[in-house]
């Protein structure tokens, strides 16, 4: 329900400022803007489930180097989470 | 449009906001070295001091140009590009971290019954509306906020004092010195690093020669409320309630009774909190902004903080849906991750600028 | 707009027929023929005859004007000098400026021969007597208040500000109603770029009627969209005279009561001046006490609903076993009792405001205890929250600015939504959000919300702190170095 208010908000306000910066010649504003509301409606869609964010692209970049910085130091980093 | 800019007095104050206000919420490095909590903490502090000295350095050497320019200069148009596309990267992941650890707080302790989705879209919307004013009206909001934060903590901190009943911090040095590096980097990853995103504020400093002054005394007093605020939480709670505790600061606030008759006002203090915590969001917001214009090379910035601020919403609907995810985020991922941002451009780039220094390139540049 | 002006003819016959063409089914313009000795019209006085004090028109100024046209060879330069002498000395050179005089409260004099008219002001419309102001009252301090006209509103800020340092502008605004608009400040003390911006704004307003200092106020102010003035209005001459102590400028406006006060500061809209005739220790109790009941009409009844719906554990045992069970038996939801009993109050508040005096002080007594105790025993509300409500409103009647009063009991309704639907967390969020709008504020240049700056910091404290008088600055509302360099620009 928030995500479809959210892409339908989005939707609406890309557009708008899509064009207004157009009719201004901001073009390259105007470009960026619709392909980020893009993106944002892409990740509010309820079907998308696998699309990259910080903390996956982070975990697959840093993990080797995290799991070896861990072994090397030989330290445990369990916490509880209730 | 003229631009405001702020003065050192109000970057401090925003600087210790923007590092406090989650600062304590699950004091994590505490949870693994306990009464040695505080070396890790004084080494982080130390370290991010020292990379503070090297980016005011740095800054005051190209005193009209902002962080995004100097590391284009620098570093040089592809390379730059790349590094702001990893400084955006690492600005989404924190504030990512935020939206959702104010979302795992609320439905864990205050409001059970609520989506955290909607948690985060309000936030979402009162930081969009901050960013969008401005970095002046940011930075003077602070200062009417801090005091009240301030007086709460500095009360609150005292009703807990009345619970400790013995030093939580001694016996000391009872951790292998690995534990003591690893909890260090933890404690640097989180919060102190953070202060890079500061990094970008600086050309809208008025006096530049302030800089390291007014973000080193935040960083001491960020440092200080955290030690504080661990002493009291471990002191209060016990060790065993302190590492089962999810979020022990604000269990050891829940345990403050004022007489016979007063007690939980920890939801007062969490009004308080969470506007805090709110700087954090609001700056990255603001700071991403401004980096993704310079990578884009856009000037029209304004239609921006919506779209941008609803993008770190999209995006965290969709990260650490498990709230053992975050935490192992925060332990594992977050030390090392931070380190490209936090360390390795910025010691690229002071390292770079001492070298043009010499040759005389920084004049040249500085005098076109 | 046609900006052609109508010469005006040597003949007076031909101006009088002009103005009755102008001022056709007016209804009130008047017209006296002066005659020579053979007959021929010579001068024609025009005037509205419910604007000039005709009875001083027939007895000192009609008949000496009237003799010297009837003596032998008497020349028309010689009368016009004569004419002059009477105090006859605004002069018109075209039609439009004749027409402007007359309905200035002006006697208009057309000569024969001559192209340019004379005018003499002679007002003679009912006006009223200094009183004290109605919403500004206080126990201790000056009870003159402002009237409707300007130059006896000049007249008590002149009295108070004794010195040549005190200057004026003078302004017409509304294309049709031509009212006078006067800025006052004192030379030394005014800052020069916000004197320079609001003149700049004052001769930028387009309206048609200006009937009330009201309508410059939304006109020239920074931000008229948000619920908050920022230009602070008085009906007061002795606070005119502090404020344009401090530095500030005074808008007067013909026919308004109220004077406008730039730039302001939110802190202005929560002091009365009876504050400053006050000792300062019962001063400042009494400015702590405002701050409080600001926060209280402003978050009680959101606060209240926040805990019963939310955080029920917060309240203490007993007091909250005393809520529930006041709450059983009640049909409604917190929020929806909220909601009743706020409208209800505020429809009151409104329906006392607008019945006379002693109508409406009875409507609201007997409005709000029989409905309140009405709504109470049939089990619609409870009694807390009827407590809550009339505390809300009496804190807000605390609060000496009327419009921020009004504002504050606006925002209580969308903040009672937002804490029905998130609780304490909907309750700080939008209270942060109030505190960057408020932050975000700026009137002519000057930050709206006073925050700590260690160099200044007695100034700031000064704007929360009435210090004791011997250690009281000035504190000069000066437009921010940033903003300084906005105001230039612009």
């Amino acid at each position: 329900m928030i995500g479809y208010f959210v892409i339908a908000a989005i939707a609406a306000y890309g557009a708008w400022h899509c064009a207004r910066l157009w009719r201004r010649g901001k073009l390259r504003e105007s470009v960026v803007l619709g392909l980020v509301s893009s993106v944002v409606a892409a990740y509010l869609l309820p079907g998308v489930r696998h699309l990259p964010t910080a903390e996956s692209i982070h975990a697959w970049l840093y993990r080797p180097l995290s799991d070896y910085v861990i072994e090397w130091l030989n330290v445990s980093t369990e916490v509880n989470v209730p | 449009m003229i631009r405001e800019r702020i003065t050192p007095f109000q970057l401090g104050c925003l600087c210790f906001s923007f590092l406090s206000g989650f600062s304590t919420l699950y004091l994590l490095e505490a949870k693994l070295l306990m009464q040695d909590v505080w070396i890790a903490n004084l080494t982080a502090c130390l370290f991010i001091l020292m990379l503070l000295k090297m980016n005011a350095y740095v800054q005051n050497q190209y005193p009209h140009a902002n962080m995004s320019d100097i590391i284009d200069i620098v570093l040089g148009k592809w390379l730059g590009k790349l590094a702001h596309a990893f400084y955006l990267l690492g600005m989404l992941g924190l504030g990512v971290l935020s939206l959702r650890s104010i979302s795992v707080f609320y439905t864990s302790a205050i409001l059970p019954g609520t989506s955290p989705n909607l948690i985060m879209l309000l936030v979402v919307i009162v930081t969009t509306y901050a960013a969008s004013l401005g970095l002046s009206t940011i930075a003077r909001s602070v200062l009417v906020i801090l005091p009240f934060f301030v007086v709460s903590i500095v009360a609150i901190g005292f009703f807990i004092y009345q619970d400790v009943e013995a030093n939580p911090f001694m016996p000391q040095l009872q951790h292998p010195l690995p534990l003591l590096l690893y909890g260090s980097l933890i404690s640097f990853g989180f919060p102190f690093c953070k202060s890079y995103v500061m990094v970008f504020l600086f050309s809208e400093v008025t006096h530049q020669k302030k800089l390291f002054k007014s973000c080193s005394i935040a960083v001491v007093f960020s440092c200080a409320y955290l030690l504080i605020a661990t002493y009291l939480t471990i002191g209060s709670l016990g060790d065993n309630m302190f590492k089962t505790a999810m979020f022990p600061f604000f269990s050891s606030i829940q345990l403050v009774k004022f007489g016979e008759y007063i007690e939980r006002i920890e939801i007062l203090i969490i009004a308080i909190w969470t506007i805090m915590t709110m700087y954090e969001i609001i700056v990255l917001q603001y700071v991403f902004v401004q980096i993704a214009g310079r990578l884009f090379g856009m000037k029209a910035l304004k239609p921006f903080y919506l779209p941008v601020g609803v993008f770190f919403f999209a995006v965290a609907t969709k990260s650490f849906v498990n709230p053992a995810e975050l935490v192992a985020y925060d332990l594992k991922i977050l030390p090392v991750s931070v380190n490209l941002n936090a360390v390795l451009v910025p010691v690229c780039v002071f390292v770079l600028t001492l070298f043009k220094k010499r040759g005389g390139s920084v004049q040249e540049l500085n005098h076109s | 707009m046609d900006n052609r002006k109508t010469p005006i003819a040597p003949s007076v016959v031909r101006n009088v027929e002009t103005l009755r063409r102008r001022f056709a089914d007016h209804g009130s313009i008047s017209f006296h023929l002066f005659e020579s000795r053979a007959g021929e019209p010579v001068a024609a006085a025009a005037y509205v005859n419910v604007l000039v004090d005709e009875k001083r028109l027939y007895r000192q100024l009609i008949p000496p004007i009237a003799e010297r046209f009837r003596a032998d060879g008497a020349d028309i330069e010689s009368v016009a000098e004569a004419v002059r002498a009477l105090g006859i000395e605004q002069p018109a050179s075209d039609m439009e400026e004749a027409e402007r005089l007359i309905t200035d409260a002006c006697i208009v004099l057309f000569i024969e021969g001559m192209t340019e008219a004379l005018g003499m002001n002679l007002p003679g419309y009912g006006r009223r007597a200094i009183e004290e102001p109605m919403l500004e009252v206080s126990v201790r301090g000056p009870r003159a208040g402002f009237i409707e006209d300007l130059n006896t509103n000049m007249g008590l800020i002149y009295r108070r500000l004794k010195t040549s340092k005190l200057k004026s502008k003078s302004y017409v605004v509304g294309n049709e109603s031509r009212t006078d608009v006067k800025l006052l400040y004192l030379e030394d003390q005014a800052d020069v770029r916000v004197l320079r911006e609001i003149e700049r704004r004052l001769a930028a307003v387009r309206l048609n009627v200006v009937v009330d200092s009201a309508q410059i106020e939304e006109w020239i102010q920074d931000s008229p969209y948000s619920p908050f003035s920022q230009i602070q209005n008085t009906e007061r001459p002795d606070r005119v005279a502090t404020a344009l102590n401090q530095g500030k400028v005074a808008i007067l406006t013909d026919g308004s009561p109220n004077v406008l006060l730039a730039p302001a500061i939110f802190t202005d809209f929560l002091h009365p001046s009876e504050d400053l005739y006050e000792k300062f220790y019962f001063a400042n109790f009494l400015r702590g006490l405002r701050v409080i009941t600001l926060f209280v009409s402003l978050f009680l009844p959101s606060v209240y609903i926040a805990l019963t719906t939310f955080h029920l554990e917060m309240i203490p045992t007993p007091l909250m076993l005393t809520f529930l069970s006041t709450k059983a038996g009640i049909p409604l939801p917190t929020f929806l009792e909220a909601l009743l009993m706020e409208i209800a109050f505020e429809v009151l508040r409104e329906a006392s405001l607008r019945l006379p005096q002693a109508i409406g002080q009875s409507v609201s007594i007997v409005g709000a205890l029989i409905i309140g105790e009405a709504a109470v025993q049939s089990g619609i509300v409870s009694r807390p929250m009827v407590i809550v409500v009339a505390l809300t409103g009496i804190a807000s009647f605390t609060i000496p600015s009327f419009n921020t009063a009004i504002t504050l009991r606006m925002l209580r309704f969308p903040l009672i939504f937002v804490a029905a639907w998130t609780g304490v967390l909907g309750i700080a969020l939008s209270m942060f959000a109030l505190v960057l709008h408020l932050c975000s504020l700026k009137s002519f240049g000057v930050y709206y919300m006073p925050t700590l700056e260690p160099k200044r910091w007695r100034d700031v404290v000064g704007h929360y702190v009435l210090l004791p008088i011997r250690h009281r600055s000035l504190s000069k509302t000066e437009a921010s170095p940033e903003s300084r360099e906005g105001l230039e620009h612009e």
